[in-house]
């Protein structure tokens, strides 16, 4: 895996903007190289034998939250550069991994019943279908009439849920029209006629536009996107076909939005917008590029579009927690932002502020963050002068107690500093330092860690070393308080050495931190007494008052933080010799030492589902980015 | 408002502190000062809580959600800290911002906080303060607040004029028809609500076409919520109008094409039902009923199966029957096979309901099959269901027509691999048992019963423990002592400790059904046995066994065996184990303390309890007792013993305990929250002993007042005390030093001494010092200097003079003004007197004050030595001033220090300190000195240290002398 990584394009901040220009010469090229580096290091990472390597690369279909914080130890404390901070630079948003589910070895998979779910609501009193001739077979001045036809006839639609076995005979009859107009449609010219068009929406809203079925998976705070499996859409088998002859009925060269956009209204993007929620991540799948699609060549729906995912954000973070396509929503948006056009609407920036950065609190981050860090990145590079706003909304939103989540705001944080501008790094470095200073001494060692990797990172530390003056201070007593009492070897090592570079950065004023150090813990204590006693002032004034007594019942005892650096006379002199000697003895040890994993319980899975999942064939690698014309024409 | 001011200026205080903790980094921290912001407001009082407190917060609102959120809540209760109804107003602007910020939870509880304020508003105030803060709600920009202004508007509609109302129903209807989905959600949540209070008229010309609207909304979260209200709309309106404008719509609904909206319908049919009347429901619901329970979604079936049993209930009664059979029951057929589990166990839940209302034989008919089929279930949970509503079918038909599959349903259940399915079972049980009877329930189920008892799963073992209590209260004390208690004695022997601690567990709850005579004779020697067991959780257990079945156990064998028992569990290695025998000791002993309880019972708790008072650790445990219950906790039934008990000897041990608990200066009783400084108690406990001639325990209640008094209690607390007393019972430092001054006063031979330690401790306060001085109650206590009292009457009288002496200011007037010229002095002076009569000339005689002239030669000097110190003590604090100082010299004190001096075995401590007093008396004044106080003096920091160091040393010298 090392020699992989290191083969990749080197991205320090300077090599950045070669890069960029590389990227849009050879776009094609250069996604597909590294979407298949990326592949190949996240699955060895994991430390999967050799022999299963082929497989698990391809269900790992992109890069997850998880699989990126696998990949960081590698490459600890060497010179170079981390892999992922790439992400900022590619010209496309990170793809929605099919599923998260990764088939454990050594479980037995266990097939579940009932785990596949379909609407029932809206199934076709008559199914009775009559075989056409086929098309091809039709003299041409009747081609566009039985193509009108067998749009209608496949219209019917089918029960797979109850019964999967009935109706077999007229089912196949649909799926037979489906393939053969999608043959029809993709090898002939000139065949999407006035008429074609709305029977081709009214097949397709026929077919999907349905109410979801009610979810089987458990609701609310038991709902883990990354551990339960999604429950597939029981009808794909047609499903499937009626996506894919839409898609490329979109696609054809024949296809003209303006005959089309009397159909393809609001109200359908509303109504495919709703479908977003399915829990078939294939059928997610297929409307992401969908809807992709039909936000290129509408210019008419583009707001429309933008604002019902607006609401659909909003009802996600403010009301039910609960949807299942944010990550491919993202995804989309991630092509959108890389198309805006400077300077940045006002819309837009309410949108980033409203929508996107709020998307950080939800439980379930994990699902969508790669997307979500992708455009938060792509608005910093459109405009530098957002990056106060955003950097104080994510430590607005900075997890308390759920460390892999920490860690993703650190990925997504370094992603950010990796293109912040010094004057903008200047204005946000004070707050942001102090929740780095929580990070370091963190008791969860993945997310210290995870912060410390800061210091391998040449631009931040560049950043840093240009304002040494405020971060010292800052960094100065959490590392210090550390170094010799959090229960990690290896967050030693990593204290040590990044002691040893801020004293490196400004060998006086780190001495200087050293002297106050006892001073200031003694300030606080004073300044903790003093506040206990002006409580019990104010109580005695309180009671002077005669509705003291109303009131009194509900008065919350007095709050201690609790004072547990009592033990920290073993960090308490350590000289600048120790802290290199540490320093480099630490270096030696990580670079031997196993990478962390974090562990997931191994639940046993379906096999049936990932199965068909990892037949599914996405209608395309990625979607496309910035560079097509129509995105900028807004 | 700028703080920097605000710290300047002593008065604003309380805010400052707020300031500054709010911008601590802590947010637990910030948290807490939030939650006390009442305090700080009481602090302030109204006017200035109205004028920079609210003001303040207005403009701080940004913090952590979790701040806001307490911020929100406290401002909904704040009416009163802002000067009541008329100023409820001011409260608004800072719950309008926080009704708009981000976070849903913050917003919802500013909403509530606002809808609790607005019935306080006056009319006026209402349309002048209240109605502007909710347009500006609802017409802002961002949808969170106009989401929270939909919950606002119902609650001012009703008392604001005509022309208010209308623009308050426009404001609605803009919500309604909002752009953004969440608004609407919001709005169409609100619209029931809404519908109650506005004028009929207006119900129909304008809420109805706006819930049309929502009910067809385009997306299902706001049909369902429009539902919802439509449903509460429909109670408002009669038959014909109901038919005419909603019907059409809330029809549609049930075959809505969005299963949540339908699930919606299923899950409120029963109210619908209600609201629309009999007619139409006969009409549609029964249909849509029905259209429902075949819905093809399982969420709407199972929703609407668990309605089944009501809405046949509300069912015009004329026709109820054949609606039921001719078109409720084919479905219900259907579903007893749906594919679901849910739905089965749903219907399971409530098809019981249904034999009443058709009568035995349509039930025995129709409904039987389908029960028998359902015990026959492959879920269990569906079985379960059924069982557990075996009463309804049992008044109809009886339970023994079930009988023959129940049972094998039953035995199924009780082993099945769930424990939760277990668990179930067991709970209906005693059920089963009441309906089957004993006879069958012996052959059948008894050991089902009792093998629940030694399940691997631990709730089942306590539920079966409970299971068991019911059953003996159901079948009597002789079933309990011939089949079920042998076998729970016989888990005592088990080799799994966790079946003995069921036993354990098993006989905490039957010892109460069993009564006293089973509890004693078969399950208490079981319990006692198991106080030695080699487990410490089983040893603990007996403790708290022992602690719950105490009061079906007599006193005798209580005193016997119970408490030799506790008692050695008390001495366990184990600490939880000594934990639990102390406090089941404590806690059986706090229940005997009943002012109306045996005398004997009493008399022996309370001894056990003084007994635990002796020890640190004791102590630690009664006031860490776990009760707060102010009524019922130890604390306070004691404190009643000591006024309220018949038998003196327990108001006496009532006391004893208490001055036993007070004696610790580590533990203030006062901070324990069972009794506070300020109580009745102590002011009724004072009274007592200095009104009441008679109170024959006046020395032990001195005892315990000089105890709360001292060293455990804070200044303040003193200060808050004496206010107290000031104040409910004005006259109480009079009566207190008449009572103490006055010999003999009490008349069952209390000396009272112990009040004066009690004064020592209050003169610790200046006031208390002047009243001494100024109301000549001085005068009263010098005389008690003398020898002839005790000693604690002596050394606190001494201590007394002496803190009144650390006021130099008032020097002079001690010595001069108090009695007659010499009193004060000789007071201090008379004590440390030797023999004058032979050892001083006469002409010294002469010039010593009166009183201390020729001594005869039996005169004996104060036999304490710490009083001696004292009394030295306050005569070098009187030298401070020169005035005194020359007072001093021209009574010639020197000769009686002399004589005092001159003593063999002088104490070290005596002797430096009389040494130091002649030193400053025969020494010339210095007139260099820039005051001629003493004690002003500035001493230079290096000489202190070097006087402290010489001290130090003499100090030294003298121990190894010893």
């Amino acid at each position: 895996a090392l020699t992989h990584l290191r083969q990749m394009p080197s991205s320090s901040s300077k090599d950045k903007e070669k890069d960029k220009d590389v990227n849009k010469t050879k776009k094609t090229t250069t996604v597909v190289t590294k979407s298949k580096s990326r592949d190949d290091s996240d699955s060895k990472s994991n430390d999967e034998p050799k022999g299963k390597e082929s497989s698990a690369s391809k269900t790992a279909m992109g890069s997850s939250a998880t699989t990126k914080t696998v990949s960081r130890p590698n490459n600890t404390l060497s010179a170079q550069p981390p892999s992922d901070t790439n992400l900022s630079s590619l010209s496309h948003p990170p793809q929605t991994a099919l599923t998260k589910v990764q088939p454990m070895a050594g479980v037995p998979n266990i097939r579940k019943d009932n785990r596949r779910n379909s609407s029932r609501f809206n199934i076709s009193k008559n199914r009775e279908l009559v075989k056409l001739p086929l098309l091809k077979e039709a003299p041409a001045n009747e081609r566009e009439s039985l193509f009108v036809q067998k749009l209608q006839q496949c219209c019917t639609v089918f029960d797979f849920q109850l019964d999967p076995l009935s109706d077999l005979k007229w089912k196949e009859i649909k799926r037979a029209a489906l393939n053969e107009m999608i043959d029809y449609i993709t090898s002939n010219r000139a065949v999407i006629t006035d008429a074609i068009y709305p029977e081709a929406v009214r097949m397709f809203s026929i077919n999907l536009f349905r109410t979801l079925p009610p979810v089987t998976n458990p609701s609310g705070a038991d709902y883990d996107p990354e551990e339960d499996e999604p429950n597939l859409e029981v009808a794909w088998p047609h499903l499937q076909l009626v996506y894919d002859f839409f898609l490329r009925f979109l696609e054809s060269p024949d296809f003209q939005p303006n005959t089309a956009k009397r159909f393809i209204d609001q109200r359908f993007v509303l109504n495919l917008l709703d479908l977003f929620d399915s829990e078939d991540p294939r059928e997610r799948d297929f409307l992401k590029t969908i809807l992709h699609r039909i936000y290129g060549k509408f210019l008419g729906l583009r707001a429309y579009i933008r604002k019902q995912i607006n609401n659909t954000f909003y009802k996600f973070i403010f009301e039910t927690e609960r949807h299942n396509g944010v990550a491919e929503l993202l995804e989309i948006l991630g092509s959108i932002i890389n198309g805006f056009a400077l300077p940045l609407k006002e819309e837009h920036k309410v949108f980033l502020i409203k929508a996107l950065l709020p998307l950080h609190k939800a439980k379930t981050l994990s699902v969508y963050h790669p997307q979500l860090a992708y455009c938060i990145v792509q608005f910093l590079e459109k405009d530098p002068s957002l990056t106060q706003p955003v950097i104080t909304g994510l430590l607005k939103y900075w997890p308390k107690t759920h460390s892999p989540k920490e860690v993703m705001f650190l990925n997504e944080l370094e992603e950010i500093l990796d293109v912040i501008e010094p004057a903008e790094f200047q204005k946000v470095m004070i707050p942001l330092f102090k929740q780095l200073a929580k990070c370091v001494s963190s008791p969860h060692f993945q997310v210290a860690e995870r912060a410390l990797y800061y210091w391998n990172n040449e631009y931040i530390m560049s950043l840093m070393t240009e304002n040494t003056a405020v971060i010292i201070p800052i960094m100065f007593p959490a590392l210090y308080k550390n170094t010799k009492t959090h229960w990690n070897k290896t967050i030693h090592g990593l204290i040590y050495n990044a002691l040893k570079l801020l004293m490196e950065m400004n060998p006086k004023l780190f001495d200087e931190c050293s002297q106050r150090y006892k001073v200031e813990k003694q300030k606080e204590k004073d300044k903790l007494r003093d506040r206990e006693s002006a409580w019990v002032k104010i109580e005695s004034k309180a009671r002077q008052n005669p509705s003291y007594r109303i009131y009194a019942s509900n008065q919350p005892e007095l709050y201690r933080p609790n004072d547990n650096d009592d033990d920290d006379a073993g960090a308490a002199n350590i000289t600048a010799k120790e802290i290199e000697q540490e320093a480099k003895e630490a270096s030696r040890n990580i670079q031997k030492g196993k990478p962390m994993v974090r562990r997931k319980s191994e639940l046993p899975h379906d096999y049936s589902t990932l199965n068909a999942l990892e037949k599914h064939k996405r209608p395309n690698e990625f979607l496309s980015s910035s560079s097509e014309a129509n995105f900028n024409a807004q | 408002m700028a703080s920097s001011d605000v710290q300047s200026d002593e008065n604003l205080y309380p805010i400052a502190v707020l300031i500054d903790e709010l911008r601590n980094e802590d947010v637990q921290l910030r948290l807490n000062s939030i939650k006390k912001l009442s305090t700080i407001a009481l602090a302030l009082g109204v006017e200035r809580t109205r004028s920079e407190l609210i003001p303040f917060l207005t403009d701080t609102i940004y913090d952590e959600d979790e701040v806001l959120l307490a911020l929100a809540e406290q401002l909904g209760t704040f009416t009163q800290l802002v000067g009541g109804d008329s100023y409820v107003h001011v409260l608004l602007p800072p719950l309008e911002s926080l009704a708009q910020v981000e976070e849903t939870i913050v917003r919802d509880k500013a909403v509530e906080s606002l809808r609790t304020l607005a019935p306080q508003h006056s009319t006026t105030d209402l349309e002048t303060f209240f109605v502007p803060t909710v347009k500006r709600l609802a017409q802002g920009d961002w949808f969170t607040s106009r989401t929270s202004a939909s919950g606002l508007i119902s609650v001012c509609y009703a008392r604001v004029s005509n022309h208010v109302k209308g623009e308050l129903r426009q404001l609605f209807k803009n919500l309604c028809q909002d752009d953004t989905p969440m608004v609407r959600r919001a709005a169409a949540s609100k619209l029931g609500e809404f519908a109650k209070v506005v004028e009929p008229e207006h119900l129909r010309q304008e809420l109805v076409p706006l819930f049309n609207n929502l009910a067809n909304d385009e997306q299902d979260s706001v049909r369902l919520l429009a539902i919802e209200a439509g449903i509460a709309m429909a109670g408002l309106f009669r038959h014909e109008d109901l038919e005419q404008q909603m019907m059409q719509t809330l029809r549609a609904a049930t075959e809505d094409k969005s299963w949540r909206v339908r699930y919606v319908v299923a899950d409120k049919l029963v109210e619908l039902q209600k609201a629309v009347g009999q007619e139409i429901t006969k009409n549609d619901l029964v249909t849509a009923y029905c259209s429902l329970l075949k819905d093809p979604e399982a969420e709407v079936r199972a929703a609407a199966a668990s309605k089944l049993k009501d809405f046949s209930n509300n069912l015009p009664t004329d026709t109820r029957e054949q609606i039921i059979m001719s078109q409720i029951l084919p479905c219900v057929k259907d579903l007893v096979g749906d594919m679901n589990q849910h739905v089965k166990s749903a219907l399971a839940s409530v098809i019981m309901g249904l034999a009443p209302i058709l009568g035995k034989d349509n039930t025995l008919e129709h409904l039987l099959p389908l029960f028998l089929n359902q015990l026959k279930d492959d879920f269990p949970e569906v079985r379960l269901n059924i069982i557990s509503n075996l009463d309804c079918i049992n008044e109809v038909i009886g339970v023994r027509q079930l009988s023959q599959s129940l049972l094998p349903a039953i035995v199924e259940l009780a082993s099945d691999a769930k424990w939760r399915v277990r668990l179930g079972i067991i709970e209906y049980m005693p059920l089963l048992a009441g309906q089957l009877g004993s006879e069958f329930f012996d052959e059948k189920l008894s050991s089902l019963c009792m093998s629940w008892l030694t399940d691997h799963v631990f709730a089942i073992r306590e539920a079966a423990t409970n299971n068991l209590k019911k059953l003996v209260e159901k079948f009597g004390r002789d079933w309990a002592q011939n089949t079920v208690i042998p076998k729970v004695i016989q888990l005592a022997r088990d080799q799994n400790y966790l079946y003995r601690m069921t036993c354990l567990f098993a006989i905490n709850v039957l010892a109460e059904p069993c009564g006293q005579d089973v509890t004693q004779r078969m399950m208490l020697p079981t319990v006692i046995t198991l106080g030695s067991d080699a487990v410490a959780n089983v040893r603990f257990n007996v403790a708290k066994t022992l602690q719950r079945i105490y009061p079906a156990i007599d006193q005798n064998t209580l005193a016997s065996h119970v408490k030799p028992c506790l008692e050695k569990l008390c001495q366990d290695s184990d600490h939880d184990v000594q934990y639990f025998a102390n406090e089941a000791l404590g806690k059986e002993l706090a229940e005997f303390l009943d002012p109306q309880g045996r005398l004997d019972l009493k008399s022996l708790a309370l001894q056990t309890l003084i007994s635990l008072t002796a020890s640190k650790e004791g102590r630690h445990l009664i006031l860490a007792s776990p009760n707060t219950d102010s009524n019922t906790s130890l604390l306070s039934r004691v404190c009643r013993l000591i006024f309220e008990d018949v038998q003196e000897s327990v108001r006496f041990d009532a006391l004893l305990f208490l001055i036993n608990l007070t004696s610790d200066s580590e533990l203030s009783i006062l901070n324990c929250k069972q009794t506070s400084i300020l109580s009745d108690f102590w002011l009724k406990l004072l009274k007592r002993c200095v009104q009441d001639r008679q109170y024959e325990h006046a020395d032990a209640g001195c005892k315990l007042l000089s105890n709360i008094t001292s060293r455990a209690i804070t200044v303040d607390q003193l200060n808050d005390f004496t206010e107290y007393l000031d104040k409910s019972y004005p006259s109480w430092f009079d009566d207190l030093i008449q009572a103490f001054s006055t010999i003999d006063y009490n008349l069952k031979k209390n000396n009272l001494d112990y009040l004066s330690a009690m004064l020592v401790n209050l003169t610790q306060l200046k006031i208390i010092r002047e009243r001494l001085r100024n109301q000549e109650h001085l005068k009263r206590l010098l005389c008690f200097t003398d020898n002839t009292h005790s000693t604690i009457r002596r050394g606190s009288v001494a201590c007394i003079l002496k803190n009144c002496c650390f006021d130099h200011e008032s020097h002079e007037q001690l010595v001069h003004q108090i009695g007659n010229n010499d009193d004060f002095i000789c007071a201090l002076l008379l004590p440390l007197s030797v023999a004058t009569a032979d050892e001083l000339t006469e002409e010294e005689n002469d010039q010593v004050p009166i009183d201390l002239q020729y001594l005869p030669s039996n005169k004996q000097i104060e036999p304490d030595r710490d009083i001696q110190l004292i009394l030295l003590e306050t005569v070098l604090l009187l030298c401070a001033t020169k005035s005194v100082r020359e007072y001093l010299r021209s009574k010639q004190i020197y000769y009686i220090l002399r004589q005092y001096h001159r003593q063999p075995n002088l104490d070290f401590a005596c002797n430096r300190t009389c040494e130091r007093i002649i030193q400053i008396l025969i020494g010339d004044e210095d007139y260099n000195v820039e005051t001629d106080n003493l004690m002003e003096l500035n001493i230079p920091h290096d000489l202190r240290e070097k006087f402290h160091e010489i001290d130090r040393k003499e100090e030294e010298a003298n121990k190894t002398e010893e």
